[in-house]
């Protein structure tokens, strides 16, 4: 309201129109304030109710996103008991996506009126008297319905109340787009840093001046607990003696190379641990493929991966139980080959003889189809188990 | 240089405005239409160009992303020779964020006759009023939003740099959302990239079993392993028993990523023909870590195709380079990653067993690891498997 105050003539309502509109794009980026924009929405066109609901093109089951002022017993009972029967509900989804449609044009026969949902349940029990309804199209996939709904207190929607919803329609297509390109994103992205995870795999994206710009999960327990690196004013360091000037080198070698976007290089660098173990970096220059569109990461960027030798992957045997139907001892014997330990080892370790080691393997093999170790390795490490998760 | 109009064309009108908001808000996703937003934005405002440049917060260094009119030559000027001798850009690194300056909020105007910067960088390029905020993105670096007019354009009035001020939080949104998609789509290509690599296909279910997503390794499998019934919605098995299976687990899969409680997945085993078969992996999935939709609200449910005996995505060129391996032992340690034998290799090689074997010698020496098995999982799991995901 303010910012309004500061644009002389211009028309009333710009402001508030612009904070309207942020409200709507903050929530297709962060869906925890949806509340928030249903709220404002409902000040905004003095709609005492207003409901955000989804269902999936074709046979889906409708379902609530948000409501305001609250999920009540109506919105469960209505999912539950009246959803695909409501007339009005049915009505909608033959209205032409993004136009705005108000309640006497969806219940267009005297047989949709008296229907009773409308008469006893919408009508008498709810209290509701209009209705002003849009629906937007989700990736050709879903489509998602928003409503806002007057009582007996409000006068019934009329022209001016559509206008402003088809002023809001091309910012609802844009949210949902938003929600489309952040669904499909995030769950890769979960996957790929589950997987990282798993593989003990340090990941950091660094900028031209060696600032960690992002940093995974392994990456930054491996830069806090190893005692090999340190920020130092604001950038990430090596902190071994010879190594320290070398990963500098490289980092300026592979920034340079993505600002010019050279050809690929692959740098490694192996820093010696106490335990006799050492932790592998890849330094990269951070090249996206083309068709990402990338506007603030384009140039200047170098990708550090840290990965610990011998360290052993996630504990999967829960995993190799149920998929393979392992016994438990048969899954230890599967995950420790699968982790590099030896025979002779994991029958001392497991106290067993030798023997019993190897029947148990064969029966692994029996049961997994393979016929091979490293051929089990593969199964174990890059098969389901890897991607099934168990808690 | 087309000749841009005098003044603004304030006030606007609602409709103007929303289209105008829009068109920020849809950079996030489209950010090459940047130069048609700030041309938009510029003929809203009256000015002859608008910038949007980076900023490394600790050195300082600016690159510009993006101008209107398309001006590189001018940019690269001003970056390599004025930048660092620009009093304003100095200035706002210390200005609050989030509004817009003129020229002489930020340098007293009886200084600016003295200054080089404006006597002739500015003098030469006829520019004059500049209006620019300040807009912070990550710690490690910010935008720069400028809007610049010519010597004979008035001043920019209260009423524009309003105007600009209200467009700015939306413009600011639509920024800081690009940079979020920007790393939710590089993890997401790394975990694609590592479905290839693996060899494991992917498909993604709605909550009534429709197919959202299947990506080109689980296309190829479906489409010619002989496993599967074509359809284009649906996952459907050829085997009676293993579809059974593979129905049941998946409804079990949806019901529990609806909800909150977290249960495991399975796999099916789906016979091929030769004794060969596919795993079918199932597993419920619900956001934990990437952003909450409320499209997955209903119940998702991943699925892997995995086929034991399927031919991996090469990394020789990675593992050569990694491990300063010769193109031979590079191609020994990949063909045994595959699960080929030695006298396999020496076969299809034409060569001695005892000349492979001395080639994984010299790759057990440059690798650092010892016997077979740890060299499957070097390769799958190890630096250079996330090198090609990286560096497409």
């Amino acid at each position: 309201m303010d910012t309004l105050a500061r644009v002389p003539h211009a028309p009333v309502g710009l402001g508030s129109l612009s904070e309207l509109f942020l409200a709507l794009h903050h929530a297709a980026a962060d869906t925890s304030t949806i509340r928030d924009l249903l709220e404002r929405c409902s000040g905004f066109f003095n709609a005492p109710a207003v409901s955000l609901s989804l269902v999936e093109s074709g046979k889906g089951k409708w379902r609530h996103i948000e409501v305001y002022p609250g999920i009540s017993e109506h919105v469960s009972q209505y999912e539950q008991q009246y959803a695909d029967t409501d007339p009005i509900r049915l009505a909608v989804a033959t209205v032409p996506e993004g136009q705005p449609v108000l309640l006497a044009e969806l219940l267009a026969t005297e047989e949709q009126r008296n229907h009773p949902f409308v008469t006893d349940i919408w009508r008498r029990t709810w209290g509701y008297t209009d209705l002003l309804l849009v629906r937007i199209e989700v990736e050709e996939r879903y489509d998602c319905y928003f409503g806002l709904i007057r009582t007996e207190e409000q006068p019934p929607f009329g022209s001016q109340e559509r206008e402003l919803l088809r002023l809001l329609v091309p910012h609802l297509q844009l949210a949902m787009k938003t929600q489309g390109v952040l669904d499909r994103l995030g769950i890769f992205s979960q996957i790929a840093l589950e997987q990282m995870l798993q593989a003990g795999q340090g990941l950091v994206i660094l900028s031209e001046d060696a600032a960690p710009l992002y940093l995974n999960r392994v990456a930054a327990r491996l830069i806090r607990d190893t005692g090999l690196f340190r920020e130092y004013e604001g950038r990430l360091e090596v902190t071994v003696p010879d190594a320290g000037p070398t990963f500098r080198a490289m980092l300026d070698q592979c920034v340079n190379a993505s600002q010019h976007g050279a050809d690929r290089i692959i740098c490694k660098l192996s820093l010696p641990r106490a335990s006799g173990t050492s932790l592998e970096l890849a330094v990269m220059p951070f090249t996206r493929p083309p068709h990402v569109q990338n506007l603030l990461a384009q140039r200047g960027r170098a990708v550090v991966t840290m990965h610990e030798s011998g360290r052993a992957s996630t504990d999967v045997r829960k995993q190799l139980i149920q998929i393979y139907g392992l016994s438990e001892a048969e899954s230890t014997v599967c995950w420790r080959v699968s982790n590099g330990d030896s025979l002779p080892r994991i029958a001392m370790e497991t106290g067993s003889t030798r023997e019993t080691v190897r029947s148990q393997l064969k029966r692994v093999f029996a049961k997994t189809g393979v016929r091979r170790q490293p051929d089990l390795v593969r199964l174990v490490l890059a098969g389901p188990a890897a991607w099934v998760r168990i808690p | 240089m087309s000749r841009k109009p005098q003044g603004s064309q304030l006030p606007v009108s609602e409709r103007q405005f929303s289209e105008l908001v829009l068109a920020a808000h849809a950079l996030a996703t489209r950010p090459e239409k940047m130069r048609a937003f700030l041309k938009l934005c510029c003929d809203y405002v009256g000015a002859r160009l608008s910038t949007l440049a980076l900023i490394e917060t600790r050195t300082e260094r600016i690159s510009h992303l993006e101008f209107y009119p398309e001006a590189p030559q001018i940019g690269r000027e001003y970056e390599k020779e004025w930048a660092s001798r620009d009093p304003m850009k100095a200035a706002m690194l210390r200005a609050e964020a989030r509004r817009f300056y003129i020229r002489d909020n930020l340098i007293r105007p009886e200084n600016q006759a003295r200054i080089p910067f404006y006597a002739e960088w500015c003098e030469s390029h006829r520019l004059d009023e500049v209006c620019i905020a300040r807009i912070p993105i990550a710690p490690a670096f910010h935008c720069n939003w400028a809007f610049i007019r010519d010597r004979d354009q008035p001043r920019f009035s209260a009423s524009e740099i309003s105007f600009l001020e209200l467009i700015l939080p939306h413009f600011e949104a639509s920024l800081l959302l690009h940079y979020r998609l920007d790393r939710l789509s590089l993890f997401a290509e790394i975990a694609r990239e590592q479905f290839r690599h693996s060899g494991n296909g992917v498909v993604i279910l709605s909550e009534t079993g429709n197919v959202l997503f299947t990506d080109d390794v689980a296309r190829g499998l479906i489409t010619e392993s002989g496993a599967f019934l074509m359809d284009k919605r649906r996952v459907l098995l050829r085997d009676p028993s293993a579809h059974r299976q593979f129905s049941e687990l998946l409804s079990q899969c949806i019901s529990v990523a609806g909800s909150n409680t977290m249960m495991a997945g399975g796999t099916v085993r789906v016979p091929l023909a030769d004794d060969q078969f596919l795993l079918v992996g199932v597993m419920p999935f619900r956001a934990v870590s990437g952003p909450h939709t409320f499209l997955a609200n209903g119940g998702r449910a991943v699925l892997t195709l995995f086929d034991p005996a399927r031919f991996k995505l090469d990394i020789r060129e990675e593992l050569a380079e990694f491990y300063r391996l010769s193109a031979a032992e590079a191609d020994v340690c990949w063909r045994i990653a595959n699960g080929e034998t030695l006298s396999g290799i020496a076969g299809r090689a034409g060569v001695t067993r005892e000349t492979v074997r001395s080639q994984l010698k010299r790759i057990f020496a440059k690798t650092g690891v010892k016997r077979q098995p740890d060299l499957v999982r070097l390769v799958l799991q190890g630096p250079s498997s996330w090198a090609r995901v990286l560096q497409q």
